[in-house]
């Protein structure tokens, strides 16, 4: 709180400088912005750093200055904070009001969190129709969490016109920028031709990418469709393989293809799998 | 005679011996949860990895610790049977991850956090309620109940109760409210869009 004092007091000072002669007027501004930068910038920091070390409460108070001088990734953390409850009593609704002025500053992140805030009805009255204008919003920025969940607002018609064809639009550019769940949503959109003409090549293509990077429902997929040859050259070996990776993550559904698939296949086939889900190692986080 | 009676005395024995693995005892209880949390508070103090790194590590634990899908069908509730198999898989799915991710943030993370184990208690025929204190710098210390009850051979966690509130019933009466208005896919949505949140960042946009 002291420091805060101390900081507006000197922003005062600075005005009151700012306000003399005409022809140094250019050089102090310079040097008013690169003082005023550059304490925002260490108080970022210091934040982090106490943050990353489970100083909470430091995080809190050095982001809190940042934050109300109007810097939005500041603001963003602090909405986190306040969300997650860490270093402050949990309140999602000064988690919202923290979002909301990151998100209208720009902030991708923080107009994601609000969409999803607005979409849950947590510290906010339930909005679907706002969630979509911050989602399209962070989806321009570039944000693939925000395509997934807009294209999974258009597949169910919250806050929009149910439209399959958007939905796979979003979906499918979510899951280009390496989203695994949109991988494996647009893998099932291929496979069923649900707002696309259906194609289990393309299926496979996604199913693929998304269980190379350890998701387990696209493992099983996988299993299946190397089980049928759907879009594949049927191979039982790698369909038990897939479909084990996934047992071993706790999915019910690639349990029970286990079983199945172990009751038609000969030993060495089974031996070759085993082989082959020993050597897999899941990708580094 | 004797013949029989060390004939009964074996038998009762015996069921005594197995009702007594099948469950859950005082001692065992609190010693798993005490087990628990150190292994918990050593991968939150891995000070060579990031918060979101360390969160991880205690999610696990907590994965292994916890009885996600016997937590996950109470908190449903009648609503359970309603489901179609894929809602269900879904919920399963989605339910783990909100309460993974909700414990590993609010209860971990903390620097110089350590949990004490304050007391255990036969809570019903079945349950263990081990009563625990983290202790956090700066006056936030919270008091955490940990349910505890043996299923398939295993202490599992069913249920906690932070402050005094228990987390199963509140989401239970919560979930419930949510499905009454906008059925088991509304609630779908509000617990994708609870997990699919991004956490804190040093990155600019």
């Amino acid at each position: 709180m002291s420091l805060f004092g101390n900081r507006r007091r000197k922003a005062t000072k600075k005005r009151q400088t700012r306000s003399g002669a005409a022809p140094l007027l250019g050089l102090l501004a310079v040097m008013a912005i690169s003082l005023a930068a550059s304490p925002l910038r260490a108080g970022f920091e210091e934040g982090w750093e106490a943050y990353q070390r489970g100083d909470f409460m430091t995080a809190v108070s050095e982001w809190k200055q940042l934050a109300m001088a109007g810097d939005a990734r500041a603001q963003f953390n602090l909405g986190v904070l306040f969300d997650q409850g860490k270093g402050v009593p949990l309140n999602q609704i000064t988690a919202v009001h923290w979002w909301r002025k990151a998100a209208e500053g720009g902030f991708a992140s923080a107009q994601h969190n609000l969409a999803n805030s607005l979409i849950a009805g947590d510290g906010v009255a339930q909005d679907y129709g706002a969630a979509i204008d911050w989602l399209k919003q962070a989806s321009n920025l570039g944000l693939s969490r925000s395509k997934y969940t807009l294209g999974k607002m258009y597949a169910y018609g919250l806050g929009v016109e149910a439209d399959k064809t958007q939905s796979m639009r979003w979906i499918v550019e979510a899951a280009e920028a390496g989203n695994l769940a949109a991988q494996y949503n647009a893998a099932k959109m291929y496979r069923d031709g649900d707002g696309v003409a259906q194609n289990y090549t393309e299926a496979v293509k996604w199913y693929r990418l998304a269980a190379n990077a350890g998701y387990s429902k696209a493992q099983a997929g996988l299993a299946k469709r190397y089980a049928a040859g759907e879009g594949v050259e049927k191979n039982l070996v790698q369909a038990l393989m897939w479909t084990t990776l996934a047992a071993n993550q706790g999915l019910g559904r690639a349990i029970t293809t286990r079983e199945d698939l172990l009751t038609t296949m000969s030993v060495d086939d089974i031996a070759a799998a085993d082989g082959l889900v020993k050597d897999w190692t899941a990708p580094a986080d | 005679m004797p013949v029989r009676r060390l004939l009964i005395m074996v038998i009762v024995a015996a069921l005594l011996g197995v009702t007594g693995s099948a469950r859950a005892t005082v001692n065992d209880a609190a010693l798993f949860i005490n087990q628990l949390g150190n292994q918990a508070i050593t991968a939150l103090r891995a000070t060579d990895l990031t918060l979101s790194q360390r969160e991880a590590k205690f999610r696990s634990l907590l994965s292994q610790g916890f009885d996600l899908r016997f937590i996950g069908r109470f908190v449903l509730g009648r609503y359970w049977r309603r489901a179609t198999p894929e809602q269900q898989n879904d919920y399963i799915a989605l339910y783990g991850e909100f309460l993974l991710q909700t414990y590993a943030s609010r209860l971990g993370g903390y620097s110089g956090e350590t949990m004490t184990v304050t007391g255990a208690r036969q809570a019903s025929e079945k349950d263990i309620v081990v009563s625990t204190t983290l202790d956090r710098p700066g006056g936030l210390d919270i008091n955490a109940d940990w349910r505890v009850r043996v299923i398939e051979g295993r202490y599992r966690i069913i249920d906690v109760a932070v402050e005094g509130i228990s987390m199963a019933f509140t989401q239970r009466s919560d979930f419930a409210a949510v499905i009454k208005r906008d059925g088991i896919e509304g609630l779908l949505t509000i617990l994708r869009a609870r997990t699919t949140k991004i956490s804190a960042t040093a990155s600019i946009n």
